[in-house]
């Protein structure tokens, strides 16, 4: 009776290490592994160069796809433009915003008055529009020629805002 | 495997280490070892401490502490052959529970044992012993105080074959007689070893004569008469004499065991593989101290190892410098990693609006396309970049050059020019073209 009894316990000892070994084996595999990532990694000030051009990029494409439309900025930067280009902005319109993927997808129309040279500058602008858009369609009402390059025409413009709400 | 066999007698035990079982066995110590006086009286044991400790210095000596050990019970053990209906094993344990009192009237309580030797039309013969549970415990307590570990208590009887296994031909009974000091034993049993009779005669001087007397009564139990006549104990001239006669009287052949035969019973007792009637088998097989070796063998085993894993974790934690570096720096590559995971999303957002193509320059070659004499109106870009208006032209080959100057500039893959009408006055044109490389 006592041998089976230390024979059961020592079955249950036995069992009982070799969960701990088990265990054991997986811990140290677990800190090899850490210490072998770590050895890998790049060195501090790299991580630091790449985190602030990370941010710089992040911050750039964030103002490029905004949470949400401002009205209000939108069209005082679109007037200053049009401004800076020599025309004047007769009408502006904004659509309604839908969905567009993940995205938010808004149109916006300006009827632009001005000669051909402030149609293009406008157009150049636009271009360089942080904010990300997509042109639409644009139309000119007018008679384009060498003769009536400085008389000023209507030129329509329509094109589609983005924003990303979840930023 | 080694297994130790004891044979008790009055003040003397014969005690046997062997290895193997069956025809493989191997006899490696045998030993008459005396006991104090009364601490075995008529192979029974008396006081179990005392006979313990008598045997344990030689079970030490040998290195048998631990082995499994046999016992014979003692000469207070009957075996009855029984004719029952079958049952299954519950059952007849059942039933000898019920029927033990008038089967064995000892008067006191019993261990049985039982075998079933054959069945045969919905009946079955079942060999049955019975010995007072006093003697089993004793012996099994004897055995334990000797540093053995208790595996059989086991009926004479069922080792008597052992005597007289492959020693002449006939299937007669056999008449078993053990001379001891003062008597002698005489059984009668077939030669399966089932006990047919038995009787003890006391007398120091035993002639052939008197021995063929106190067979007589035996004889009337035997039909198929008397094959073997067996002589073991403590003999003499003149019992060899008597046994020798009372062999030819009953037409026998005299067999003598040559070695002690009671040393031959213990090295039965320790070598038989499968007792068939055991009054310990109820309590289950004991482990096998080997296993138990093993278990320890696995147990240190894996606690070394163990150990030598935990020093290893020690020195990855604690020696190998401060965890909380590697910790930080690791957060900071995670809080990377993160950042750049950010930029990407946003990229690929971007990637699906895809970028503004190339309006300004587009607008700009077509200003610069415009020659004296040729103007343009109804100016028109649809979100796919693909340009439309219609033209007048003074002279009829200011269109084409104007659609080269296009298609030169790159700012258009591809230009067409549609002549509408034409007269003294100019022509009407309507111009495509689409935007992009």
């Amino acid at each position: 009776m006592r041998l089976r009894l230390l024979g059961f316990l020592l079955l249950f000892a036995s069992a009982a290490l070799a969960w701990d070994l088990a265990a054991g084996v997986s811990a140290w595999r677990a800190v090899r592994a850490e210490v072998s990532r770590a050895q890998k990694l790049p060195s501090g000030e790299e991580r630091l160069l790449w985190g602030k051009r990370a941010r710089e990029e992040l911050e750039r494409l964030e103002t490029r796809l905004p949470s949400s439309f401002d009205d209000l900025r939108l069209t005082a930067y679109l007037e200053a433009q049009a401004r800076a280009s020599g025309a004047e902005v007769k009408r502006l319109r904004f659509g309604e915003a839908r969905r567009a993927g993940e995205l938010l997808e808004r149109p916006v129309e300006i009827l632009l008055w001005g000669p051909l040279r402030s149609h293009l500058a406008f157009v150049s602008a636009l271009s360089r529009w942080p904010v990300a858009f997509r042109y639409q369609e644009l139309s000119w009402e007018g008679v384009l020629s060498p003769e009536t390059v400085s008389t000023p025409f209507a030129g329509r413009y329509r094109i589609l805002l983005y924003a990303h709400p979840r930023s | 495997m080694r297994r130790v066999g004891i044979e008790l007698g009055d003040g003397r035990a014969r005690m046997v280490l062997v290895k193997g079982e069956g025809e493989r066995v191997r006899l490696i110590r045998a030993e008459e070892i005396p006991l104090p006086p009364r601490s075995s009286v008529r192979g029974e044991v008396e006081d179990p401490e005392a006979v313990g400790k008598a045997l344990r210095e030689r079970v030490s000596a040998w290195g048998a502490r631990g082995l499994r050990a046999r016992v014979v019970s003692g000469p207070r053990t009957a075996v009855r052959c029984l004719n029952v209906p079958e049952m299954k094993p519950k059952e007849l344990g059942e039933f000898l529970r019920w029927q033990k009192e008038k089967l064995f009237p000892f008067g006191e309580e019993v261990e049985l044992a039982c075998r079933v030797v054959s069945r045969r039309g919905g009946e079955m013969e079942v060999e049955v012993a019975a010995c007072p549970r006093r003697v089993v415990e004793r012996a099994v307590l004897a055995l334990q105080a000797a540093g053995l570990v208790p595996e059989g208590v086991l009926p004479e009887q069922e080792l008597w074959p052992h005597l007289w296994e492959g020693r002449g031909e006939g299937n007669g009974a056999v008449l078993l007689l053990d001379w001891g000091g003062e008597e002698v034993r005489i059984s009668l049993c077939s030669s399966g070893g089932l006990p047919l009779g038995r009787r003890t005669i006391r007398s120091l001087a035993t002639t052939g004569t008197e021995l063929r007397r106190a067979v007589e009564p035996l004889l009337m139990q035997c039909r198929d008469g008397v094959g073997k006549v067996v002589s073991v104990g403590e003999e003499t001239e003149e019992r060899q004499q008597a046994a020798g006669e009372l062999a030819k009287a009953l037409g026998a052949e005299l067999i003598n065991p040559g070695v002690d035969p009671r040393f031959a019973l213990a090295i039965a007792l320790a070598s038989w593989p499968r007792p068939g009637l055991n009054f310990l088998r109820r309590r289950g097989k004991p482990l096998e101290p080997r296993i138990i070796q093993i278990l320890a063998g696995l147990f240190f085993l894996l606690l070394l190892s163990d150990l030598g894993w935990r020093l290893v974790l020690y020195r990855e934690r604690v020696l190998l410098g401060p965890r909380s570096s590697l910790q930080a720096e690791l957060r900071a590559q995670r809080a990377l990693e993160e950042l750049l995971g950010q930029v990407e999303r946003k990229k690929r957002l971007l990637g699906q609006i895809g970028s503004p193509w190339p309006l300004p320059q587009a607008l700009t070659a077509l200003v610069q396309g415009m020659q004296p004499g040729l103007s343009l109106e109804g100016v028109r870009v649809e979100g796919e970049g693909v340009l439309t208006g219609r033209g007048k032209s003074q002279n009829p080959l200011l269109p084409s050059r104007m659609k080269k100057h296009l298609l030169d500039s790159r700012a258009f893959s591809s230009a067409e020019v549609q002549v509408i009408e034409g007269g003294e006055g100019g022509l009407s044109f309507v111009l495509r073209a689409v935007i992009g490389r």
